[in-house]
C-alpha cells in the first residue's frame, strides 16, 4: 500500500525524551509492584549482591526501547490534521483533526531549552481522550502548529491561520493575570501533603515482610536511647523533621512548576505559561470547556486561596494534563467569574434526608461486630460528618450554568454550562420513594455532576429545564 | 411538564429476562454445589439449605421480577428527546436529546436473536460506554427507532456560535441566546 504522507522524524535530541520517557513508563509499572519488589528484596538475601547487575540489564533494556522508540516514531503535518506513527511491538497511526483537539500544550523542558527545542502535547477528545506528544519540534515550529490549532475558529470567521498567528502577538490581551513569585509560593503550600504521607504509610505497612522489617529497625533505634521519653522525643523530632522537608519539597516542585504563571485570553483563545527550568504553554478554546473544577482544601482555606481547573472533552481522567489555575486570591476570581460570565452562585440546599444515609446502617454494624459503646461512637462520629457533608452540599442552576458545591473541611465547587449536557437521569430508591425524593445525575463530556436527594417535583423540574436548554441549542458545544 | 408518551418494550422481553435469569441461577447452582459436592466437610444441610434459597430466588425472578421489569420497562420518543425508564425498586429514568447524540448501535445476544428481539445503544459524549440502552424491542422496531434517529440526526444544521464565551457580553450574544429562555 502506497503511502502519500510525507513522514518526518524527529531530531536526534528527542532521544532524551524517549530515554526519560522510557524510565518513566517503567518507573511507573515498578511503583505498581513496589511492595512486592520490597519483599523480594528484604526476603531474598541472595538476590541482594546481584543488583548492580539487575540495574546494569534495566539501564540496557531502556536504552534499546528509547532507541527503538525513536527510530519508530514519524509525524507528518496536514492541512487541519496531524499524523503520528509510533510504536515498537504494537504500531499504531493516529490521525487527529485539529477541529477534536481540545488543549494543546508546548513544553519545554530543561534538556531542551537550550537547543530551541519544545515537545507538543496535543489532548483529543474521544472515548479513550488520546493524547499525542510530538518531542524535539524546533519552538517556532510548535508554536505555529498550536497557533494553526487555535486558530481553527479564526478561520471559520475568514481570518486565515497565519494571520492569526501574525495577530497573535499585535492583538490585544482580553484578560490576563500573573501570579508573583509569593503566589506561587503558596501552591506548594496547598497541596496536601499529608496524601504523600499516606502512600509512603501504605508502603511500609503493606506486606508482612515490609512490616517486620521496620519494626525491627524501629525497635532497635528506640533501644539506643537510655529512656523511653528520649526516644519518643527524637521520634516526634525525626517525624516533624520529615515533614517539614517533605513541605519544603513540595513548595520547590511547585514553584518551578509555576513560577511565572502568567494567563492570556485572546478572544477565544485562553492560554498560561509557567515554570522554572521547564516551561510549559498550555491553551484551549472556550468554547471546549465542558466543566469548571473549584477547589479550597484547608490549607487553602486558611491562606484564603483557590484552585481552578478547567476541563474539556474527554480528559476527565488526566489531572495533570488538566487546565489549571493553581492559586486563585478573591480578587482574581472575581475577575474570572466575570470574565466567564459565572454568576454569583444562588445555593440551593437539599433535602436533610441526606445526612443521616449510612449513619445508623454502620452504627448498626458495629453493635453487631464489636459493642454498643462502638456503635455509639460510630454513630456520633458518622452523624457529625454526614451532618457537615449535607449542610455544605448545595446546587446551583440559572438556566445557563448549573452548579453543584460539597466538601467536609474544604470545599469543592463544579460548575457546568447547562446546555452542553450529554444526557440526565433521575434515580430513585424505594426508601427516597416514600419521602418524595430523587438523586439527578447530569453527564458532561468531561464527568458527571451527582444531585442527591432533591424533592422529586424539584428533579424532574430541573430535568426538564436542562432539557429544555439543551434541546434547541444547535450551538457549537466541543 | 408535559406528559410523556411511554411505549413498553416488546412482550417477549419477559421471555428473555427470564432465560437470563435461569442462566444467572443455573450458574450459582453449578459454582456453589461443586463444593458442596465434592469437600466432605460441607454438610448436605447446609446445602439443602442453598438449593432451596436459590429456588425460591428463581421463582421470585421467573415468576414476580420478570413481569414487573416488564411492565416498568418502557421509552417515550418526543420530537428532540429520548426517554427511557426502568426498575419498579431502584427506579432510573435518563433523557437525551438528539443533538447530543453522537451515534446508535444495535445489539442482539444469541437468546435476543432466538426471540427476534434487539437493544437499542444511544451513545453521547457523556460518560463511558452507553449512555442510554433500551432493551427488549422488536428487532425491527429497533432499527425503525435507529433510522428515524438517524434521519434526524443527520438533517441537524450547527450554529457557528458557541456555546460558552468569555468577556463582555456582546449585543449578537445576547440575541443568541433566546433559546434559553
Amino acid at each position: 500500500m502506497s503511502d502519500s504522507r510525507q513522514w518526518q522524524r524527529l531530531p536526534l535530541l528527542a532521544l532524551c525524551f524517549f530515554f526519560l520517557s522510557t524510565i518513566r513508563l517503567m518507573m511507573k509499572h515498578l511503583y505498581q509492584a513496589a511492595p512486592a519488589l520490597a519483599a523480594a528484596f528484604i526476603a531474598v538475601s541472595a538476590l541482594r549482591p546481584f543488583i548492580p547487575h539487575i540495574l546494569l540489564g534495566l539501564l540496557v533494556l531502556i536504552m534499546i526501547t528509547t532507541v527503538l522508540r525513536y527510530r519508530r516514531f514519524f509525524y507528518a503535518t496536514e492541512t487541519q490534521r496531524i499524523c503520528v506513527k509510533q510504536g515498537v511491538l504494537r504500531k499504531v497511526e493516529l490521525n487527529l483533526e485539529y477541529d477534536r483537539i481540545q488543549q494543546a500544550d508546548i513544553a519545554r523542558p530543561f534538556y531542551f531549552r537550550p537547543f530551541q527545542l519544545a515537545i507538543l502535547k496535543l489532548q483529543s477528545a474521544g472515548s479513550k481522550a488520546q493524547e499525542v506528544e510530538i518531542a524535539g519540534l524546533r519552538v517556532d515550529r510548535a508554536v505555529a502548529i498550536q497557533a494553526e490549532i487555535l486558530a481553527e475558529i479564526e478561520d471559520d470567521k475568514g481570518a486565515g491561520a497565519t494571520q492569526a498567528q501574525d495577530s497573535e502577538a499585535s492583538s490585544g490581551v482580553d484578560f490576563t493575570f500573573t501570579l508573583p513569585p509569593s503566589e506561587v509560593l503558596r501552591i506548594g503550600l496547598m497541596q496536601n501533603i499529608f496524601v504523600v504521607v499516606g502512600v509512603i504509610t501504605a508502603l511500609l505497612f503493606s506486606n508482612q515482610q515490609v512490616n517486620a522489617r521496620v519494626r525491627e529497625q524501629f525497635v532497635t533505634f528506640v533501644e539506643q536511647f537510655p529512656s523511653t521519653g528520649e526516644a519518643i522525643f527524637a521520634i516526634v523530632a525525626i517525624s516533624l523533621g520529615v515533614l517539614v522537608l517533605l513541605i519544603l519539597g513540595t513548595i520547590a516542585i511547585q514553584f518551578n512548576k509555576y513560577y511565572g504563571y502568567t494567563l492570556t485570553r485572546r478572544g477565544d483563545r485562553v492560554r498560561y505559561e509557567a515554570g522554572l527550568t521547564s516551561t510549559l504553554t498550555r491553551s484551549f478554546r472556550v468554547q471546549k470547556l465542558q466543566l469548571l473544577d473549584i477547589r479550597q482544601g484547608w490549607m487553602g482555606r486558611l491562606l484564603n486561596r483557590q484552585q481552578i481547573r478547567i476541563s474539556q472533552a474527554g480528559n476527565q481522567q488526566k489531572q495533570d494534563g488538566k487546565f489549571v489555575l493553581p492559586c486563585v486570591s478573591p480578587k482574581i476570581r472575581r475577575e474570572f467569574n466575570q470574565d466567564l460570565r459565572l454568576p454569583q452562585a444562588n445555593w440551593q440546599p437539599v433535602h436533610w434526608l441526606m445526612f443521616p444515609r449510612f449513619v445508623l446502617l454502620f452504627s448498626g454494624l458495629g453493635w453487631l461486630l464489636f459493642d454498643w459503646r462502638v456503635a455509639a461512637g460510630v454513630l456520633v462520629g458518622l452523624t457529625i460528618v454526614r451532618w457537615r457533608w449535607w449542610h455544605m452540599f448545595a446546587w446551583h442552576f440559572d438556566g445557563e450554568w448549573l452548579a453543584i458545591r460539597h466538601g467536609f473541611i474544604g470545599s469543592r465547587q463544579q460548575w457546568m454550562p447547562a446546555a452542553k449536557l450529554q444526557h440526565v437521569s433521575i434515580t430513585q430508591g424505594p426508601i427516597q420513594r416514600r419521602f418524595k425524593l430523587s438523586n439527578l445525575q447530569v453527564s458532561t463530556a468531561a464527568g458527571n455532576l451527582y444531585l442527591p436527594y432533591l424533592k422529586t417535583a424539584t428533579a424532574e423540574r430541573l430535568q426538564q429545564q436542562l432539557l429544555d436548554v439543551t434541546r434547541d441549542n444547535y450551538k457549537r458545544w466541543m | 411538564m408535559e406528559e410523556l408518551k411511554w411505549q413498553h418494550v416488546s412482550p417477549r422481553y419477559v421471555s428473555l429476562l427470564r432465560i437470563d435469569k435461569s442462566i444467572l441461577c443455573g450458574l450459582i447452582l453449578i459454582v456453589v454445589s461443586l463444593p458442596a459436592i465434592l469437600v466432605d466437610a460441607v454438610p448436605l444441610w447446609a446445602a439443602g439449605i442453598f438449593w432451596g434459597a436459590l429456588f425460591v430466588l428463581w421463582l421470585i425472578l421467573i415468576f414476580l421480577w420478570a413481569p414487573r421489569r416488564f411492565r416498568v420497562t418502557a421509552f417515550a420518543t418526543e420530537p428532540k428527546e429520548v426517554h427511557f425508564r426502568v426498575g419498579a425498586l431502584w427506579y432510573r429514568h435518563t433523557a437525551v436529546t438528539h443533538n447530543r447524540i453522537q451515534h446508535l448501535e444495535i445489539e442482539q445476544s444469541p437468546f435476543e436473536r432466538m426471540l427476534g428481539l434487539a437493544r437499542l445503544i444511544i451513545f453521547t459524549a457523556g460518560g463511558s460506554g452507553a449512555d442510554l440502552t433500551i432493551p427488549g424491542l422488536a428487532r425491527d422496531d429497533a432499527m425503525a427507532l435507529r433510522d428515524e434517529l438517524l434521519s434526524m440526526i443527520r438533517d441537524e444544521q450547527l450554529d457557528e456560535a458557541a456555546i460558552t464565551e468569555a468577556g463582555p457580553v456582546s449585543s449578537d450574544a445576547k440575541s443568541g441566546d433566546a433559546t434559553n429562555e
